[in-house]
């Protein structure tokens, strides 16, 4: 079942191919629709053996040119319906033929492609990797406005203290370099001078869904991606002008023992998004501002966010895509609780303390080549970043830009589908406690992926990555990958796969200088990248009303950056490559579709048993046991969210505290009136009191939140 | 709430840090004290992750405990290496032998025992995974 289609997620409708080529070419056209003749928008139409594919607008109509002459198996595949497979489809020179397909809703609404775990459209269950999704619906029913707060429902992930976390790879990062690479369609987006990610600059609207790909992944993305891949996929723009306007209000509800004054702590958010097309050219203008009070004293914070898309054919059929997104955030500074039994306040002399982060982002895919065996891709990015502190006793500040490209080139040859290309970047980053730095990445990559039969795949790749910084030194990482998928019956597929990730330190961790909380800290440049190699065993089961995925894994991490006193030196502090780690666990996701489009229930959990093994103690900042689940009554009109994780065992700065497990329960009802949609939620329902990860950060109270939305549909 | 990056990432190594010269504790639960321990104790010899133990003239200090709080003042002077002072405070408290700090100036808890005979005070604590030890004498 091997198909590709690189060109898939910018594939117009509009655009012929050259005369030339259509004469010894074909073209494929049709219409997508559900039972019942409703039109699908956004099917991935794919052509077998092929990089050719297309989506299916708001009509559902697709169109794939530059078909080769021959027969042809083609398939289609939609997030909530079931995959369909039309074969011996017969093409010849100039031909254009036309092929209609009618799909069967799907119990549960899974992505029908995902992009992330080969750099290339396949069909989920194609990955020898273990993949987790969030679809758009995964993510609507939750009526978020970060993805933040839908990511710990996809399954192996958490996302607590400021952390994102797949399998336990992070743990804690504490603001200095992500164990996670973090992309915004294929574009990294890690600042240059802390290699954080920010989900501040992340509009929601627009998403088409969340992949996470699980376990080592630096093969084909490079430094970062230890713990996995976090790619966030925008939905096409719309054929037609399309509006959509979303707002929210809502209040937290503080119990009176943490209450610090009689106001109300509320919070409100403003989202505009529109799309148009002008000529052949499609823009999405997006502009959004939120206003949170906070749960805590000082805990305001006024984020304004901005983005625009455009679409526009410069090479053929392909057109490529361009973002611009700028953000700048005031954010009220709380850090310091000092217990958890005490009200929601500041030591006094914080009070006033502010820090304001600023954002701009630029990316662009560029397809200078689609043809049916070959596709040529340029993405070139830029990211500025900048923090400063507004403390009553500090201003320290860092701003750091990263830029840089990735060319690939992708082609299908004779059972082979083989990805090659390389990366390149430059980032700089100015700061009055990092100092200077000037950090240069360059890497090459390929990727091999057959099919010696139908039910068999193997995956190899392999990737070499060069690391300098200046004042530093040279670093080169090689990053294999191997894996394997067996298609016991059409239903049920194993996996299993092998693979070797690294980071390199973020330039923070090597050069900041400075004195915290008495605390004197100073550069390491020597400092090397940490590495981890891990496998997995896998399943993942399509029973009709029952879809099951799990996978065994196994992670040993070496070389881990943590901070640690400076040899010889006493009370003298520097970020060191200082332990070595396991993380062993079992992760498990279940989709159960109970009274078929009455009530659903999507179920996760995370086994983790992850041991420092040079300090043989547990690792800190993981819980062993973390689950979710989400009821779906009557389609999403009510949802009943749950999660859950166990005490974590170990903790660094305060393990005196007490510490105990966390269960917290949210429920939404949504209503349509008038083409309005109305959604009423509360989150933490029964008022759990915990800390969120990290030791007196305390976790949000219940609150009550009404959004109010217009157009969400065919977004 | 998004959390300050250049004040988390002070936090973390700070996570590292503390340990060596605090002693204290404002666990709501803190258990019974020692009246004993309550005065002032001049060090006597310091050691740290594994380090070289480091006595006066190199390492000197002095370390107040009150019922509940502590004050102490190091200063080492390794010839060769820039003189580095340290001063910190907080609470702390104990029982049985188990010792439990909180540094109110670096923000972070540190576990350990402690043994009192004829006035020296001996404290052995881990603080972020990392172990010291100092020896102090009761002026």
């Amino acid at each position: 079942m091997l198909f590709r289609s690189g060109a898939l997620l910018v594939a117009g409708l509009t655009l012929a191919s050259p005369l030339a080529a259509q004469s010894r070419t074909g073209v494929l056209t049709g219409r997508v629709v559900a039972k019942g003749d409703s039109a699908i928008a956004g099917a991935s139409v794919l052509v077998d053996g092929t990089l050719l594919g297309a989506l299916s607008n708001t009509h559902g109509v697709y169109r794939i040119s530059g078909v080769p002459p021959g027969r042809h198996t083609v398939r289609v595949a939609a997030m909530g319906y079931a995959a369909a497979v039309r074969t011996d489809v017969h093409v010849a020179p100039g031909d254009t033929v036309k092929l209609d397909f009618s799909l069967s809703a799907s119990p549960f609404a899974l992505p029908g492609v995902i992009v992330t775990a080969s750099r290339e459209t396949q069909q989920v269950g194609e990955s020898p990797a273990s993949v987790s999704v969030l679809t758009r619906k995964d993510i609507a029913q939750r009526d978020v406005t970060q993805l933040t707060q839908a990511l710990p429902y996809a399954a192996g992930v958490t996302y607590q203290g400021g952390t994102l976390d797949i399998r336990g790879a992070a743990g804690l990062a504490g603001g200095v370099g992500s164990r996670v690479l973090l992309m915004l369609d294929g574009h990294p987006l890690l600042t240059g001078d802390t290699g954080e990610l920010d989900f501040d600059i992340l509009p929601v609207l627009g998403v088409s869904r969340v992949e996470i790909v699980k376990g080592p992944y630096s093969a084909l993305y490079g430094s970062n991606a230890l713990g996995g891949v976090v790619n966030i996929v925008t939905s096409p723009i719309p054929e037609e002008p399309h509006t959509i306007i979303r707002m929210n209000v809502g209040a937290y509800d503080i119990p009176s023992r943490h209450k610090f004054s009689d106001g109300i702590r509320n919070f409100q958010g403003l989202e505009v998004q529109h799309s148009l097309h002008v000529v052949s050219v499609g823009l999405r203008l997006f502009g959004d501002r939120d206003v949170t009070d906070g749960f805590t004293q000082n805990g305001r914070t006024t984020r304004w966010l901005f983005r625009t898309e455009a679409s526009v054919p410069l090479f053929g059929a392909a057109p490529s895509s361009f973002y611009v997104i700028g953000a700048r955030e005031d954010v009220g500074q709380s850090f310091g609780w000092r217990s958890a039994q005490e009200r929601f306040e500041v030591p006094p002399d914080d009070l006033g303390d502010w820090y304001r982060n600023g954002w701009l982002n630029f990316g662009a895919t560029l397809d200078a080549l689609s043809r049916a065996s070959t596709l040529l891709r340029f993405s070139p990015y830029v990211y500025y970043d900048a923090v400063r502190n507004h403390f009553h006793d500090n201003q320290d500040y860092h701003r750091a830009t990263r830029a840089g490209s990735s060319v690939q080139l992708s082609m299908v040859r004779s059972g082979h589908s083989l990805t090659l290309g390389g990366d390149a970047a430059y980032g700089k980053v100015t700061s009055n406690i990092i100092g200077n730095p000037a950090t240069k990445d360059y890497a090459l990559f390929a990727q091999d992926v057959i099919e010696p039969s139908p039910r068999f795949r193997a995956s190899l790749g392999v990737r070499l990555d060069g690391h300098s910084v200046t004042p530093g030194k040279v670093d080169t990482q090689l990053s294999p990958k191997v894996g394997l998928v067996y298609h016991v019956t059409p239903e049920v597929s194993l996996r299993t796969s092998v693979s070797r990730a690294f980071r390199a330190p973020s330039p923070v961790e090597q050069f900041v200088s400075t004195t915290q909380y008495g605390v004197r800290v100073v550069p390491n440049p020597d400092l090397d990248p940490e590495t981890v190699t891990a496998g997995e065993i896998g399943a993942t089961a399509d029973l009709g009303r029952l879809w099951l995925d799990g996978a065994v894994f196994q992670s040993r991490f070496d070389r881990l950056i943590q901070p640690g006193p400076v040899p010889g030196r006493f009370f003298v502090y520097q970020f060191q490559n200082v332990a070595r780690a396991r993380v062993t666990g079992v992760d498990l996701e279940a989709r159960f579709d109970l009274l078929p489009r009455l009530l659903g229930l999507h179920a996760t959990y995370l086994y983790l048993h992850p041991r420092d093994l040079t300090l043989d103690q547990p690792l800190p900042y993981r819980s062993a046991h973390t689950a979710t689940g989400t009821l779906t009554v009557l389609g999403g009109l009510l949802n009943v969210d749950m999660q859950y994780r166990s005490r974590v065992e170990r903790v660094l700065q305060f393990p005196a505290d007490p510490r105990s497990s966390t269960t917290l329960v949210g429920l939404r009802a949504a209503y349509k009136l008038s083409g309005l949609l109305v959604q009423a939620k509360v989150s933490n329902l029964f008022q759990e009191q915990y800390v969120d990860l990290q030791e007196r950060f305390p976790g949000a109270p219940r609150s009550f939140k009404l959004t109010l939305s217009k157009g969400l549909e065919g977004s | 709430m998004a959390y300050s990056r250049v004040g988390s990432m002070a936090a973390l190594v700070a996570l590292a840090a503390l340990g060596l010269s605090s002693c204290g504790d404002n666990n709501p639960t803190a258990p019974e004290g020692n009246p004993a321990l309550v005065g002032t104790y001049s060090l006597v010899s310091i050691t740290f992750q594994g380090q070289p133990t480091l006595g006066p003239p190199v390492a000197t200090g002095s370390l107040t405990l009150t019922d509940s709080t502590y004050t102490v003042t190091i200063t080492i002077a390794v010839p060769g290496q820039p003189q580095e002072d340290i001063q910190d405070s907080g609470t702390y408290s104990v029982s049985g032998n188990t010792w439990t700090q909180t540094s109110t100036v670096q923000n972070v808890q540190s576990i350990g025992t402690y043994t009192l005979t004829d006035g020296t005070l001996s404290v052995d604590v881990s603080t972020s995974g990392q172990q010291q030890s100092s020896v102090w004498q009761k002026q």
